[in-house]
Order: structure tokens, then C-alpha cells, then sequence
């Protein structure tokens, strides 16, 4: 478990403004190079050498009065060559935006949403944060060339509307090889001339993951609360594959959801079998989680007859299937084919039942907020 | 408990539920006094109680009824808080129209009407002398490939039927280089069957078939008693040929580049498992159990009227509840007729099976040319006529154009006649979506294409087959495997 | 009124019966379609009056059924096929919606 962000590091700047960086160790870069770069040392010594560098970040503290030094917070301590941070010197605080070595980046666009899901892992805001796409498409013009994946999320991204299809256009351009993977709950798409939008995009890989939680509306509009967005997000689908685009349909296992997982799955398989993947995924005891636990939590096993037949039915419509976040010695040995070692290696941890597992590097393990809830049957498995 | 206090519960989102629903389009059909099934116009379907049906229909089903979600989910109702239900309808009538390779643009070749059989339920073979008056020539051959390569049809697939094909083995090989000459410019799917006895099938037969990835069809009737009393042959040697033939084609060609058809005769019907195991022991994992065809000798032998309806469900019953265990038992073996209805009730898609389509599949998804050059709307068509009546011949290849045969009143007004959606007793079956309609059969049977439905033998053996799938798949070990058939 | 042709009314030993039903009921449409569903067993004729509906009932030659089944027989028939009329009524005009969006020329979905 690593965490992404500190406000514990002290930071002296010339100006208070949020800068974008890309680390680097290469105190030798020639200077035409050094702009949008912080040098990464472990202690400042000669800082004349460091000429021509944004900001320099040092792992250990040292005289304080020089200007565009950040001390770095030891939570941060793994920083390493290419990640790109945001410095936000009056406020000490750098986040993380991108990580070379990570499974998965996501880019956090928006804390708006338009949904207010009972499960949701990042509870939205309504507030003005514009800045972050601003900051994000800045990021992405400094990663290298060649990374496999971006994710987007949020919030709503497309609630962002232009700046949301800006930031799309952003990675095309920089990173041409990059596939995007959009978190979204699709309810904008209904809207044909958005969908057409994305379409204009004309990426050779992205897909959009929505979620579906029932088969009948009044369901899925409860778990989102929101009135009208099943139709919405069922349009939305309907007009991105009217537009040729990939959809992946995502669904949360909760004890809201899990009695009509056959019937969903049925649905799919009649209605959307056009779809591109469908991912059934385990709850993260996180954000609104948490104050809905009791209405929320189930214990998987629980469950696992019905997300069986779900599989079973999805596979007969051959429709790609993947279960995400769910722990190997949980699932019949005939899920294992399509279990997903999902976690993010900065949320996932494992506990003492698996340490004498057999599969535990197959086994994406728990979210550290498992802590909280996991299930009561985790065993090894021999 | 309950949500924390910034939340909805399920019930204010279901307020809008009890201002009652839209019934959409449905049928059903009583399979006992209280049990129905319900089926709407794209294949879905509810299992209802009688009671359960009036409240859905007379617009009193309550929200909170078990079926409820049920119906909305599969589009029998529509209620206030959704409108996608029209989208989507829409949407899968359209799929369900739509054809899938497998069935479409099926070309049959008579090259031959000559046999070295003499079956007694055969409709159409001759005698093996008199090559030049039954066999298809070069002229003939060459304008029937180029009618198959104006169909529309993104797929083309060639059969080759008699009589015995492979007595006429030179026009084959010319049939195929013509059609992959075409096939350069056009780039269709194309695909080659050959239906056979077997007998002939020599070295140069397998060498071409495998050089063309040629897919071969036989007849196997069932053990060796039975297959040779079906279909004997002068030496009495059939049944061994068969297998031979089988054999040479599984190592020379593959296991999955062949299958048999079985004919039930009033023989059959007693023997049963030893006609499956008959299968199984050839490794063969496709078998199609097909009642008698009534036409040609097969209605003169008074073949036909041997056996019944219920005798011919039963007997088909009890075929599917015994490869139904061999399946369970590890082996696996797929009825094809079974398979094929199966698609049609548990997927959003249609194999346009000639048989089991409404409108029609005859000369849309299956024409055939005669050795002599005339183009009838389906096999049973051209059985029809050997049998002296004309009614379904569309044409000749060397008097008439595409246009001609294919938009020939005949054909047309058969098509439109036969629409099941239209037919009486049809038009109200809540089966009518794994159903079809089968003018030529009807037309044979009762003089009209259009059938009187309660006295057909087609509307009783589809509609007790049809039930018993149903019944099936209430049992979860039959529904696994029979999950496993859909095509 | 309507002579329903299935069989021709053949002159049997089995003797017809008659049964009368109130069009408020059961529309002529309805019985029509009962009675041909049924046409393995008997021949009916419908005539209607004011108000009512009468059905000469003919079994066929070699039905085996006897008067209360046939009876019952129909009467189940009946009770479907009003219940058929009533989804059509209900039906119809949403039946037309959907198969013209079906039709349309708009693409539906990209497959
Ligand atoms: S014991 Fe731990 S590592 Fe093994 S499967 Fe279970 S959760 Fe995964
Ligand atoms: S033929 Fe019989 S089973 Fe088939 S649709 Fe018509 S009435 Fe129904």
C-alpha cells in the first residue's frame, strides 16, 4: 500500500502557483532539457549544480531558505525517474500523477458527478476544480511515449464536456500509442451528438466502462440515486456502439445488487451482447461504502451461486467476461480462468491466512480498506 | 438500519411503479391447465400460471408480484419509470431478423439422380445406367454457379446432393474451380458439403476434399441391421461402406469435417439407443433425428403413415433423454433439430433454418438445381416434382435469369401466403418465434401452403418438441447441457 | 353467420350439441379462432343474434372425446383466445412502433 499523496513535505517556492514535474535523477541533464523536471537527489549539496531545473526534491532535509526545494514527505519516498507529481507549494503538498512502475494510472479529472452511487468509492463534491484537467493534460504532454494505459475517472469526466474530449485529444497526440480505458456512467452518451463527439476522437483503443447495476430501472436508479439514469446509461451504451466505440459494461457485487445477477446477466446477453466486456466486481469498503456498510456487505461466498449463473449465462451469449477484486480462495476453482489480479498495487495487501497460500501470486488479494470487511472465509489454498 | 440519511431507499425509486404499465406485444401457449409460456416477438419468455397470466394481461400485476421484474426485464411490460424497452425491442426484432452465416445461401447441386441404393423411403434416385439423361452437365453446371454467385448472400454454400454425387465426381470438381474462380472477384464465405453414401469415396475423392477443405455429409441410419434394411444396397454391403467412409473421412479430413443424418423409419423406433450408440461409437457428436419426409416413395409406401405423431415425439423424447445422458455423462453429442430451436429460444439470434422460418426459408435460404438445369425452391420441392407435381419449380438456368426465378410469382406468393405471423392459429401461437412456416410441406400434405395448423404433423411435432424443450430446461442438469448445444 | 370450413361437417353417429354464449363475452373473432383450434375433434357451426352466440358443435368421425370434454375443451379455448384479443387490443399500435424502428433505415447499432 502506497500513498499518493502528502501535504506533509515542506516546500519553498517563488511562486505559489501548482506546477506540474516530471522527476528525474539525472543531475547532468543538459540544461535545454531541465525545464517541467525536479530533480530527485537524497540531499541537496550543491545547488548551483541544479541549475535550470523547475524545482529540485530532496529526500533529506537541508537548509531551508533556498528557493524551488521540496523536502520530500518519507510517504512519498518512492518517487522514482518519470513519475510526474504536482507541487502545490503553500500547501506543502505534492500529488502523485502518473507512476512509471504502477499496474494502472488513473487520471482523477472531477469530483463532480451527476450520480451519487450508494457504494461509491470516491464520494462526489460539487465543486469548482476545473484546474484539474488543466493540470492533467499538462501531465500527460510530460509522460513518455510507450505507456500501455491510461484510465480516466472521477467523478463524472464527461462532465467536463470539451476540456473532458481535450484531455482525450491530449493523449492521442502525445502518447499515440496509448490505450485509454474511461470510467464513466455513461448517462452524457445519451446525448447522440456526444457519442458522435468521442467518436471524432477516432482512438484506435478506448473504451468506455459503465456500470450497470440491474436489469430494471428502478433498481439501477436507486443504486446510483438517480431518477432516469438506467434509460440514460442504456442510451448511452446503445448511441457508443451506434458509433463504433468500446463499451465495457461494469457492474458492482453488493448485497443491493447480487439477487438479479442472473436476470442482469441475461439482459446484457439479450439487450447489449454487442458490448466488449463485462467485469463484475467485488466492493471496495471505501467512501460511501463505509456509512452504508450494513446495507452493503455481504459476504461473497454468499453470493458466488448467483455470479456463477451470471458467468455461465454471459458466457453462453459470448460475451469477454472478467470478475475483478475478488479473492481466489472465494471463487470456484472454475472462476479462476476469468479472476483478475485487479487491485492496484498501491491499494492491495494480503493477510496472514495467505501466507501459505498456493495461489497467492495468482490472487490479486484485499483493498487495505479490507481492514474494515472482508470475508469470513478466507482460507489458504494448498 | 438501512442507508445513511443522505440516501433514497428502493421504495421512493419504485413510487412510479404503481401507476400500472404498458402491456407490449406478447403470445403464449397452455402447455398444461396451469402452466403457460409466454413469449414476446423477439424469443424471450416468462413461465406463467393461468392466473398469473390474467393479472399480466388485464394490467393488475403489482409491483411486488415475484414475476414483476421479470417481465419488465424481458420486455412484457413497461411501466413509467423506463422507455427503453421500444429501443430495444426494436433493436433485437432486428437481430433476430437478421441472418446468421451458418443457415444462409445454401446452393444445392443435383449433379446426379443416379444410386447405387435402392432405399425404399428415397424419394428421387434412378437406376445406376442412363448417365447421360441424370446426370448435370458442364453447360448446366456452369450458369447454376453463376445464379448462386447473385444472390445477395455474404456466404455462399455449395451442396452436393442426388442421388449419389459422387457417381458424377468430374462435374464437382468442375462446380468448385468455377466457383473459386468466381470467388476471386466476388469474396464471398464460401464453403463446400458433399452428401454421400459413401461408396464411391476413393483416394482422389479424400485428396480433393481436403485440398478444398470440402465438408462431407452421409447417412447413417443406425446399426447395421436396420441401416441395411433402410437403405439397402444390391451387395447388401451398405452399412460396412458407411462406416468405412466415415472412418477414411475422420482420419483423412478431421473429426469435425463430417456428419450423419439419421431417418426414422416404423424400424427405428424401436431401437433407439443402439441407432445413438451407433453414433458414438463412430465418434460422431452431431445427430439429427428426423422423422420421414412424405414425399416421393416415402408417402407411395405408405412409409409415412407407419407412425404417428405421438409415436414419432415419443420416440423423439426418448432419443434426447438418452444423448442427454451421454452428454452428462462426458460424451458430448448434439441433436441438431433440438440445437437449433435452442439457439432460437435462449439467444437474441435466428440460424435460418430453412424449416423453421417465418417468412419461409424456400428459396431464400435454400434453392436447388436439378441435374437437368430447373431451379426448385427446396429439396422437398424438387422431391415434390419427381413425384409429377411442378407447383414449386421456380425456373430453368438455361430459359430464365436471376430475376426470373427468383421473383417468380410462385415463389413470391408462397412466401407471402405461408407468413406464419399470418396463418390462422399460427398468428396467436406463443410459440410462433421458435416455429416457422413450411408451405411445401403443408402444400405435399394438405393440398394448400398455407395448412390447416391443428391437423398438421408439422405444427404437432414442433409444438410437443418445443414443450418438452421447455420442460427441459426447468431441470438444471438437462439445461446445462443443453446450454451446450446453442449454436 | 360464418361456416367455419375445417372439415366438412360429416354426418356421424356422434350426435352434434349445441352451446350458446353472450357476445358480450366472447367476440365472434374469438369463438371462430376456438373452434378452428379444435378442429381435430369437431366442426362447428356459428351463427349469432342480437346478443348471442350459438355454436352447432359436430365432432368429427373418429373423435373419441365425449360431449363434457369437448365442452371443456372449448371453453378453455374460449378463455385463451379472449385473453389473446385482449393483449392485441392492448398491443396493437406498440406492436406497429417497434417493427417500424426495426425497419427503419436508421442504424440501429453499430454490430
Ligand atoms: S488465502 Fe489470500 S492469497 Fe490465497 S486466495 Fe485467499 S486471499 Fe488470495
Ligand atoms: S405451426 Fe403450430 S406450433 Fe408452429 S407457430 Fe403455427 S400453430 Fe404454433
Amino acid at each position: 500500500m502506497i500513498k499518493l499523496h502528502s501535504n506533509k513535505n515542506i516546500i519553498t517556492s517563488s511562486s505559489d502557483a501548482p506546477l506540474i514535474l516530471k522527476i528525474t535523477k539525472k543531475y547532468d541533464l543538459p540544461k535545454i532539457l531541465r525545464s517541467k523536471r525536479a530533480l530527485l537527489v537524497d540531499s541537496v549539496t550543491d545547488i548551483n549544480a541544479y541549475d535550470g531545473f523547475d524545482m529540485v526534491i530532496s529526500r533529506n532535509k537541508l537548509d531551508s531558505k533556498v528557493h524551488n526545494v521540496a523536502y520530500l514527505s518519507d510517504d512519498l519516498n518512492y518517487l522514482d525517474e518519470g513519475d510526474i507529481v504536482r507541487v502545490t507549494p503553500n500547501s506543502s503538498d505534492i500529488r502523485v500523477l502518473y507512476r512509471v512502475n504502477a499496474s494502472a494510472n488513473f487520471l482523477f479529472v472531477t469530483e463532480r458527478c451527476n450520480s451519487f452511487c450508494i457504494m461509491c468509492s470516491q464520494p462526489p463534491r460539487d465543486v469548482n476544480d476545473g484546474h484539474l484537467v488543466e493540470e492533467l493534460i499538462e501531465a500527460v504532454s510530460l509522460i513518455d511515449i510507450g505507456e500501455r494505459e491510461l484510465g480516466i475517472t472521477g467523478g463524472e469526466p464527461t462532465l467536463l464536456g470539451d476540456r473532458f474530449f481535450a484531455l482525450l485529444q491530449a493523449i492521442k497526440s502525445n502518447l499515440p500509442t496509448t490505450s485509454i480505458h474511461v470510467l464513466t456512467n455513461g448517462r452524457t452518451f445519451a446525448d447522440p451528438l456526444l457519442a458522435k463527439q468521442i467518436s471524432e476522437i477516432d482512438h484506435y483503443d478506448l473504451m468506455l466502462g459503465i456500470p450497470l447495476y440491474s436489469d430494471v430501472s428502478h433498481i439501477h436508479d436507486f443504486v446510483v440515486q438517480a431518477d432516469g439514469a438506467f434509460d440514460e446509461t442504456i442510451r448511452g451504451i446503445l448511441n457508443l456502439k451506434r458509433h463504433s466505440q468500446k463499451v465495457e459494461i461494469r457492474v458492482v457485487l453488493h448485497k443491493q445488487t447480487y439477487d438479479r445477477l442472473p436476470q442482469l446477466a441475461e439482459f446484457i446477453g439479450r439487450n447489449l451482447q454487442f458490448v466488449d466486456h463485462v467485469a463484475l466486481m467485488g466492493l471496495e469498503i471505501t467512501g460511501f461504502t463505509r456509512a452504508n456498510l450494513e446495507e452493503l456487505w455481504i459476504d461473497p461466498l454468499e453470493y458466488m451461486d448467483k455470479l456463477s449463473e451470471a458467468v455461465e449465462i454471459l458466457a453462453r451469449f459470448k460475451i469477454h467476461t472478467s470478475i475483478y477484486n475478488l479473492q481466489r480462495c472465494l471463487l470456484p476453482r472454475h472462476l479462476w480462468g476469468i479472476a483478475v489480479k485487479s487491485i492496484s498495487d498501491w491499494k492491495n495487501k494480503y493477510y496472514e491466512e495467505c501466507d501459505n497460500c498456493a495461489e497467492k501470486h495468482n490472487c490479486g488479494g484485499f483493498f487495505a480498506s479490507s481492514d474494515i470487511k472482508r470475508s469470513d472465509n478466507i482460507a489458504a489454498i494448498k | 438500519m438501512g442507508l445513511s440519511n443522505k440516501f433514497k431507499d428502493l421504495e421512493s425509486y419504485s413510487e412510479v411503479l404503481s401507476d400500472g404499465y404498458q402491456l407490449l406485444p406478447f403470445a403464449f401457449h397452455k402447455i398444461s391447465p396451469d402452466k403457460y409460456i409466454a413469449t414476446n416477438i423477439v424469443g424471450e419468455y416468462l413461465t406463467v400460471s393461468r392466473d398469473t397470466l390474467k393479472l399480466l394481461v388485464n394490467g393488475t400485476l403489482l409491483p411486488s408480484h415475484p414475476i414483476y421484474n421479470d417481465a419488465k426485464s424481458k420486455h412484457f411490460i413497461m411501466d413509467r419509470d423506463s422507455d427503453t424497452a421500444l429501443d430495444l425491442l426494436a433493436l433485437k426484432y432486428r437481430t433476430k431478423q437478421h441472418p446468421i452465416s451458418e443457415f444462409t445461401g445454401l446452393h444445392i447441386f443435383v449433379v446426379s439422380l443416379r444410386c447405387d441404393y435402392t432405399c425404399k423411403y428415397c424419394q428421387v434416385s434412378r437406376k445406376m445406367e442412363d448417365v447421360d439423361k441424370f446426370d448435370m452437365s458442364e453447360e448446366t453446371a456452369r450458369k447454376a454457379v453463376a445464379l448462386a454467385f447473385e444472390s445477395p448472400s455474404k456466404s455462399i454454400k455449395i451442396e452436393f446432393q442426388g442421388g449419389e454425387p459422387l457417381l458424377n465426381f468430374p462435374i464437382i470438381k468442375f462446380i468448385v474451380s468455377e466457383s473459386l474462380t468466381l470467388n476471386i472477384k466476388e469474396n464471398r464465405v464460401l464453403q463446400f458439403v458433399i452428401t454421400s453414401n459413401l461408396t464411391f469415396l476413393s483416394e482422389e475423392v479424400l485428396a480433393f476434399c481436403k485440398l478444398h477443405n470440402i465438408y462431407i455429409s452421409t447417412s447413417l441410419d443406425g446399426p447395421e441391421s436396420i441401416h441395411n434394411k433402410n437403405r439397402p444396397r444390391p451387395n447388401k454391403d451398405g452399412y460396412q461402406k458407411t462406416i468405412d467412409g466415415i472412418r477414411a473421412v475422420q482420419s483423412e479430413l478431421g473429426k469435425d469435417r463430417i456428419a450423419a443424418l439419421m431417418t426414422t423409419t416404423s424400424e427405428s423406433l424401436s431401437n433407439l439407443e443402439g441407432i445413438v450408440d451407433e453414433y458414438v461409437q463412430n465418434d460422431l457428436h452431431a445427430i439429427f433425428l428426423r422423422p420421414l419426409s412424405p414425399y416421393g416413395f416415402a408417402i407411395k409406401t405408405k412409409q409415412v403413415e407407419k407412425y404417428n405423431v405421438d409415436k414419432w415425439s415419443n420416440f423423439f423424447k426418448q432419443g434426447l433423454e438418452y444423448i442427454i445422458k451421454l452428454n452428462r455423462a462426458g460424451y458430448f453429442l448434439r441433436e441438431q433439430y433440438t440445437s437449433i430451436i435452442l439457439t432460437k429460444i435462449l439467444t437474441p439470434t435466428d440460424p435460418k433454418y430453412v424449416d423453421l422460418q417465418s417468412p419461409s426459408g424456400i428459396g431464400i435460404s435454400a434453392v436447388v438445381y436439378n441435374y437437368d438445369g430447373d431451379v426448385y425452391a427446396s429439396d422437398e420441392a424438387r422431391m415434390l416434382k419427381e413425384m409429377g407435381d411442378e407447383k414449386f419449380k421456380l425456373g430453368n438456368v438455361h430459359t430464365d435469369d436471376y430475376i426470373e426465378l427468383f421473383s417468380s410469382d410462385i415463389l413470391l406468393d408462397t412466401l407471402e401466403e405461408s407468413i406464419a405471423e399470418s396463418a390462422p392459429m399460427c398468428s396467436d401461437c406463443g410459440l410462433i418465434t421458435y416455429c416457422g412456416s413450411d408451405p411445401v410441406y403443408h402444400y405435399a400434405t394438405q393440398g394448400d401452403v398455407v395448412g390447416k395448423k391443428p391437423l398438421s404433423f408439422y405444427c404437432k411435432k414442433n409444438t410437443s418438441i418445443i414443450e418438452h424443450i421447455f420442460e427441459l430446461l426447468e431441470d438444471p442438469g438437462s439445461r446445462k447441457v443443453l446450454e451446450s448445444w446453442v449454436l | 353467420m360464418g361456416f367455419i370450413h375445417m372439415n366438412d361437417v360429416i354426418i356421424t353417429d356422434r350426435s352434434p350439441f349445441e352451446l350458446e354464449l353472450s357476445l358480450e363475452v366472447y367476440s365472434l373473432e374469438t369463438c371462430k379462432k376456438a373452434c378452428y383450434a379444435l378442429m381435430e375433434f369437431v366442426s362447428c357451426k356459428i351463427s349469432t343474434s342480437s346478443d348471442k352466440l350459438l355454436i352447432e358443435v359436430h365432432p368429427t368421425p373418429d373423435c373419441t372425446k365425449g360431449e363434457e370434454e369437448l365442452k371443456a375443451l372449448l371453453f378453455d379455448e374460449l378463455l385463451d383466445y379472449s385473453l389473446r384479443e385482449t393483449i392485441a387490443e392492448k398491443t396493437d399500435s406498440i406492436r406497429t412502433l417497434i417493427l417500424s424502428n426495426a425497419f427503419s433505415k436508421s442504424k440501429l447499432v453499430d454490430s
